[in-house]
């Protein structure tokens, strides 16, 4: 199996290429002169965070420079995966398919004008589906292969049973499913909420505070109200999935091929350390299921000075 | 002008007071493929249609491959009795399924058409002016010429408080009533009653028809709706004035309760 790992600093790039990653994920938030990190909504991809992105070519050319230099370089990958454009910002985008098709390998897009624009004007670079488009069946599948898409990544919010459907009834397409960080109770493409700012620089939230009512319809249910209540608030207000670790032997044998870890905008120690993780993980799949399972719930309260309390994505 | 409403059973369709005054039925679930109504409950329905001179729109959800042969056999059975309707689509995978149905006319659903749309915006929390959030998939003309020629007829979108910017010269449905914020497949229903509650996707009772859970801040101008696996809120059913001449159809969702 193969991970795709996030970078947004030029450093990330040396350290994955010494750890073999085999795919590198990036995104670019070219702010043009007299514009700043405010203008989050001209973000060509789903993450305007500073921190996530690079910002100039130079700074693509350096990655692919370093990556060029390992014994064996990762493919890599630009994320053009806003859910929504408009003209001006579908202008941006296809301005980055131009100026970096030469420096990446992969564009991963969400939208359909986007895949249109990349098959006519960039026919050598893969083109990969983001989860943001939420590809959910078969049908959607073929749909998406027949615009020469290469690569799906699947959203969190499908079962080991669902993921199986289809990947089995698709195998001439390439899946890939997140594996660390990270979890929106919401499908993360069919989400339209703004996040709200926390008083920190750069950070936004949507786990606010609130308070909870219930509406019974069906009247009998009333006696339920306390259960209801605490089960619905418990999720609602504390559940937090972090990881999918513990499914990896699950999930090659049904046919995917790719484990992308999320966090492009997470420090460089951070980021390295999940890729360590991860490779870790990949290590023992020799071992049965259950031993599998055991020794990854180790190796997270390990790596992460916490237990995973069974916050799974699957 | 055309105008619609949506309906949630037969009885609801018989009892309407106004039915005269609309030309669409809409009926069907647009979030959760476990309540793709039952061919009996649709084929009621869609004949009451028929005799009443009305067009049937069923509204489709997100699928897996499950909903998606699902939808499949009902969209064949009720094309037996009439192929005249319209099928509002919110999962693209369903076009395959839908080129063998070439009378049926097509709907780009509200789900498929992103937008920054949270109860947030109104407050003045996120320190922006709401005009700032008007964008949405409708925006980008290139991406409407790439669904026109894949033979979808019509946009669907609801109207979220701060507005919305649209086109001009698509076929536009404007839903009024309320507004579709977010949708999951990790609904918080299932087992909500037991002590084996888990949060798993796995098969569910329907618990979520018992129910409606809100949601309310200060950050946020009107309550959230968690209705089964979307959430919504409710908007007012006024039209603004700079949508004019940009949509030839309104449906009415005359409750919340509408989207279980």
């Amino acid at each position: 199996m193969k991970i795709v790992a996030p970078a947004s600093l030029i450093e990330d790039i040396a350290e994955y290429n010494k750890l073999g990653i085999e795919e590198i994920y990036l995104g670019v938030n070219n702010l043009t002169e007299g514009e700043n990190e405010n203008n989050k909504w001209d973000s060509v991809n789903e993450r305007f965070e500073r921190g996530a992105n690079f910002e100039n070519l130079e700074q693509i050319k350096e990655i692919n420079r370093i990556n060029n230099l390992a014994k064996k370089p990762a493919e890599l990958s630009l994320t053009l995966n806003k859910s929504f454009y408009n003209s001006r910002q579908l202008a941006r985008a296809k301005e980055q398919v131009m100026i970096f098709k030469d420096y990446v390998d992969n564009f991963i897009v969400s939208e359909l004008s986007i895949i249109k624009f990349l098959k006519e004007n960039a026919p050598k670079n893969k083109i990969i589906l983001s989860c943001i488009n939420v590809c959910l069946n078969s049908n959607a599948v073929n749909f998406y292969k027949n615009l020469g898409i290469k690569k799906i990544i699947l959203p969190r919010h499908l079962s080991i049973e669902e993921l199986k459907s289809i990947t089995l009834n698709n195998p001439e397409i390439e899946f890939e499913v997140m594996i660390l960080n990270q979890f929106c109770r919401n499908l993360d493409g069919f989400c339209s909420r703004c996040h709200i700012p926390e008083h920190k620089v750069f950070t936004t939230t949507c786990n606010i505070p609130f308070k909870q009512k219930i509406y019974f319809i069906n009247e009998e249910a009333k006696k339920d109200e306390k259960i209801i209540q605490e089960n619905t608030l418990t999720i609602l207000k504390k559940f937090n999935p972090f990881c999918g670790i513990c499914f990896i032997k699950e999930l090659e044998k049904i046919g995917i091929k790719n484990l992308k870890i999320v966090g492009r905008n997470n420090s460089h120690i951070r980021k390295i350390n999940d890729a360590k993780l991860i490779k870790k993980t990949l290590s023992l799949m020799n071992l049965d299921k259950e031993e599998y399972k055991t020794k990854c719930k180790e190796l997270f309260s390990r790596y992460y000075k916490f237990d995973c309390k069974n916050n799974c994505y699957y | 002008m055309e105008f619609g409403i949506k309906i949630s059973s037969l009885e609801e369709l018989q009892n309407l007071k106004y039915l005269d005054k609309y030309n669409l039925i809409y009926f069907g679930n647009e979030f959760c493929e476990r309540k793709i109504p039952t061919f009996s409950e649709t084929k009621e329905i869609f004949e009451f249609c028929i005799k009443k001179n009305k067009t049937f729109v069923l509204l489709t959800p997100l699928l897996t491959n499950l909903g998606i042969n699902n939808l499949k056999h009902l969209i064949k059975d009720i094309s037996e009795i009439n192929k005249k309707f319209e099928v509002t689509i919110n999962d693209l995978g369903l076009l395959e399924i839908l080129e063998a149905f070439p009378e049926v006319k097509i709907n780009y659903g509200r789900v498929l058409i992103r937008m920054k749309k949270g109860p947030e915006i109104m407050t003045g929390c996120l320190k922006e002016s709401p005009d700032n959030f008007k964008d949405n998939s409708l925006s980008n003309p290139e991406l409407l010429d790439f669904l026109k020629d894949l033979n979808i007829k019509r946009f669907e979108t609801d109207v979220p408080p701060q507005g919305i910017d649209l086109p001009e010269n698509s076929n536009i449905t404007l839903y009024l009533g309320n507004s579709v914020i977010s949708v999951t497949r990790r609904c918080i229903y299932p087992k909500c009653n037991t002590s084996e509650y888990n949060y798993k996707i796995e098969p569910c009772k329907k618990e979520c028809l018992n129910q409606i859970i809100t949601k309310e801040t200060k950050y946020f101008d009107r309550p959230v709706f968690i209705i089964g696996n979307a959430e919504l809120i409710k908007t007012e059913m006024i039209i603004p004035e700079e949508l004019k001449n940009k949509f030839n159809r309104i449906v009415i969702f005359p409750n919340i309760k509408n989207n279980l």
